[in-house]
């Protein structure tokens, strides 16, 4: 289905553009017109980015990445284009990248949106892929350039894309065999290496694999033999321990034989039996008595019942009565310890007594002096009461005698006063009657005085010193007598108490007496018990002995019937020593030889393996060089497949296209000279070395007739009108509904005839209902288009991009 | 026919080779150069990994 044209355009942000721009391109002509920079290609690559989402330049030649598409002030581009087909319908494009974002497209058909994968129905819509919109409806002067410039490689190679099997080539170039014959170089090379390292030595790989079998067979009967070997070792070895056990046996019994036989030496033969049951009778006899003296009746009548009931129970008893009487013993001798240790005691006493008792005794002697003179002076002073009453009494007259020296002291004292105020005054008043005296007195008085101290006063004075005397005299008496009654105290209880301490020492001379008494008894009694215990246990020891010597008799009558039974056992196992150790030293021997043996098999094992190894190795190395040149094959086999089948499709297509190439290029080219064109192929190497095909484009010259190459006979506008031709063949040739082709600067070099030619030629080719068209040339301004025109001038507009004016539109 | 449609027909009528050539065509068309590559790369590991089960059977054998 063919019928998809361009409708109308709306940009903003993408490229140049930042403002929004809406064009106009419901016409059969739309001349895209503007110096260099002013949007013309934007527009054109506008159009590709909305119908795909990429650009060539980005996808192909990846020179940009989406994000350059958007403009430096925009932060998204987003291009609207709208599409019509035949029958009115329409088709909306939305495409908006932002920055560091997908791309999102949108597409409503009529107005409605359409919800399956839209990018697969615009390529449906269209029957065009990226690849084939930018064969076939893009022309791009570069590409129209490489078709008709540059060396024959670069140009073949154009059209090969124009033809579409640039792919082949490409693929066949891409197929390399440096890397499969790298590959093979490094195996050879290890396989040499190990050619080099083991080619000797695989020979002897045969010779030691039959030596290793050889091995192996001596190695097998070998053990073959230690086995047997082993069986026989097994029946003497269980032969051997049941006669060592026995053996064993046997020696354990006669080392008891010869030990019963010692202990028989040393025990005494010929003992009567009943000469040591009389002995025995004395003997308890004595025993039951002494049990008696120490209260222990019930043993005594245990030990006389045992006698009769037999020889082994009287022993028996006859030992626990002796365990008895020896504890009785241990107990006499505590006691007699404890006696003697109080005797010690006593006797201690007793001489601390007889001490003490004459040291009282001198102290009394001491005493009895002062004790005589204390009768002495009570006989002379009576008792102490007595000299207390004559002291008193004493005292009494002192005091008598004092009062009345005082009071003659007074009597003269006031007579000197009475003289004193007379001789002063001449009279005064008796201070006794209070009578006037006169000085006729004072002889009187003075004589009264004078009396009273020659007469009475001196008479007491010496009264009072003798009654002092006395009173000192019986003091210092009486002081004596108390000193020496305390003395005389004293010695009456040193008395006492050596009359007391005189009791004592007599009751401890009693203790003392009593103990030694004691002491002696208990000395006695144990010794007659040591005695005894001693005859006892002489007898008890020959009676045991003689039990002894019938026990032992009778163990040995049985060990010696023992050993007799075992040396028959012995003769029975029939063990042959001799031939077991000879057993044993053919095995080691036979292991000795077999460990050498297998130390040779691994040897020449371990050999073996490795040179088995290296074949391996050798092998697999071998396989993988053979499989790695046989790929090598293949692949120059595919690679001569892909030569092949871009020959076939290159000759079916170049076919087509020299048809349709002469009939666009008739229409075009106006001019007389040159009738129709044609391709060769040749071969030729490229620079890489390998061969590819060439095209050669030939123009029959009119004049002559003769095919002169396109490339070095034509002018540059004559060569630009072929290579529109042959791209406008391929558009008719390709099976595709967009009705459309697009031309970015198509034919700079071509007068205004052949381009007013082109494009009435272009509307007139089937299938193409419009040309969309930028260039710089001013002259298409001028230009008649076929059908419904409109040109559009672009010039520089700053920030906001270019600005976009009508400047001519023809209306059918 | 488009060209894929060619390629394919051609070279699935040349028997083994010619799947290894499609094999090749195909990786080049989804990945180029690099797709060829792994494709040459992954026989060649085949082939040396083949050459290893060779060595692993015939130890058995020792």
């Amino acid at each position: 289905m063919r019928g998809l044209r361009l409708k109308e355009i709306r940009i903003r942000g993408f490229k140049a553009f930042n403002k929004e721009v809406r064009l106009n391109l419901d016409y059969n002509t739309v001349i895209l017109i503007g110096p260099v920079g002013t949007g013309k290609s934007s527009v054109i690559q506008a159009l590709e980015f909305a119908l795909y989402g990429t650009t060539y330049d980005v996808r192909v030649g990846k020179l940009l990445k989406l994000d350059d598409l958007i403009n430096d002030f925009s932060d998204k581009a987003e291009v609207t284009v709208k599409l019509v087909d035949e029958e009115g319908r329409t088709y909306e494009i939305i495409r908006v990248k932002r920055r560091g974002r997908r791309t999102t497209v949108r597409l409503l058909i009529n107005g409605g949106p359409y919800s399956g994968d839209v990018q697969s129905m615009i390529e449906g819509l269209l029957g065009l892929d990226h690849d084939a919109f930018s064969r076939h409806i893009l022309i791009k002067h570069d590409v129209l350039n490489a078709l008709i410039k540059g060396p024959p490689l670069r140009r073949s190679e154009a059209i090969d894309k124009l033809l579409g099997i640039e792919t082949l080539e490409e693929c066949f170039r891409s197929i390399s065999l440096r890397t499969v014959e790298e590959e093979i170089s490094k195996v050879e090379g290890e396989l040499n290496n190990l050619k080099i390292i083991y080619g000797g030595n695989l020979k002897d790989l045969n010779n030691l694999k039959v030596e290793l079998k050889k091995l192996q067979e001596v190695l097998r009967r070998k053990k073959e033999e230690v086995e047997r070997l082993e069986g026989r070792l097994s029946e003497l070895e269980s032969k051997m321990h049941e006669y060592l056990n026995v053996r064993r046996e046997l020696d354990k019994y006669e080392t008891l034989i010869e030990h019963i036989k010692e202990e028989l030496r040393g025990l005494k033969y010929g003992i009567d039996l009943e000469e040591v049951k009389e002995r025995i009778k004395v003997v308890v006899e004595d025993v039951c008595g002494t049990l008696e003296e120490f209260l222990l009746h019930e043993e005594a009548e245990k030990l006389r019942k045992a006698l009769n009931t037999g020889m082994k129970d009287t022993l028996r008893i006859l030992r626990d009565a002796l365990y008895e009487l020896k504890w009785e013993e241990d107990k006499l001798r505590s006691e007699i310890m404890e006696i003697n240790e109080e005797l010690i005691n006593y006797r201690n006493k007793y001489e601390n007594l007889t001490n003490n008792l004459r040291k009282i005794r001198n102290r009394l002697e001491e005493l009895k002096p002062l004790v005589r003179e204390y009768e002495k002076l009570s006989e002379k002073y009576g008792n102490l009461k007595n000299l207390e009453r004559r002291i008193a009494e004493l005292n009494g007259l002192r005091k008598d005698i004092e009062d009345k020296i005082r009071a003659g002291e007074e009597r003269v004292d006031l007579i000197n006063k009475v003289i004193k105020e007379l001789t002063l005054s001449g009279s005064t008043k008796c201070p006794v009657c209070r009578s006037k005296v006169t000085r006729e007195k004072i002889r009187e008085l003075e004589a009264e005085r004078d009396k009273i101290i020659k007469s009475e006063y001196s008479s007491l004075r010496k009264e009072l010193e003798r009654v002092n005397s006395e009173s000192k005299n019986y003091e210092r008496i009486m002081e004596r007598m108390k000193e020496l009654s305390l003395k005389l105290s004293d010695y009456a209880d040193l008395v006492s108490e050596e009359s007391k301490l005189k009791e004592e020492e007599e009751d401890y001379l009693e203790l003392i007496r009593e103990d030694e008494d004691k002491l002696d008894e208990l000395r006695f009694k144990l010794d007659n018990l040591r005695k005894l215990l001693s005859k006892v246990e002489g007898e008890v020891e020959v009676y045991e002995k003689y039990l002894l010597l019938k026990e032992r008799l009778s163990k040995l009558r049985e060990y010696e019937t023992k050993v007799r039974q075992l040396r028959e056992r012995l003769k029975r196992i029939d063990f042959n020593e001799d031939e077991y150790k000879k057993a044993i030293a053919l095995k080691e021997s036979l292991n000795a030889e077999i460990a050498s043996l297998k130390a040779r098999e691994k040897d020449i094992r371990g050999k073996v393996e490795k040179l088995t190894e290296a074949v391996t190795k050798i092998r697999e190395l071998t396989n993988i060089l053979n499989n790695l040149r046989k790929f090598k094959d293949e692949l120059i086999e595919v690679k001569n497949y892909l030569r092949e089948v871009q020959r076939v499709v290159r000759e079916k297509r170049l076919r087509d296209l020299t048809e349709y190439m002469n009939y666009v290029f008739k229409q075009i080219y106006v001019h007389k000279d040159l009738t129709s064109l044609k391709i060769d192929v040749e071969r030729a190497k490229t620079e890489e070395g390998y061969e590819r095909s060439v095209y050669n484009i030939l123009a029959k010259r009119a004049s002559d007739g003769a095919w002169i190459p396109v490339y070095s006979k034509l002018s540059d506008g004559q060569r630009a009108i072929v290579a529109l031709s042959l791209v406008l063949s391929l558009f008719k040739m390709a099976s595709c509904n967009f009705m459309t082709v697009i031309f970015d600067e198509p034919v700079p070099n071509v007068d205004s005839k052949c381009k007013e030619a082109l494009l009435r030629m272009i509307t007139r080719i089937e299938g193409i209902e419009q040309v969309i068209l930028a260039t710089q040339d001013e002259k298409f301004k001028e230009i008649e288009g076929p059908g419904r025109f409109v040109v559009y001038s672009l010039s520089h507009g700053g920030k906001e991009g270019p600005r976009i004016e009508e400047v001519r539109v023809v209306h059918e | 026919m488009e060209l894929d449609g060619v390629v394919t027909q051609f070279l699935k009528a040349k028997g083994k080779v010619g799947e290894l050539a499609l094999e090749i065509y195909k990786a080049f068309l989804k990945e180029g150069r690099k797709g060829v590559d792994r494709v040459i790369e992954r026989k060649l590991r085949e082939i040396v990994s083949e050459g290893a089960k060779v060595k692993g059977n015939k130890n058995k054998g020792v």
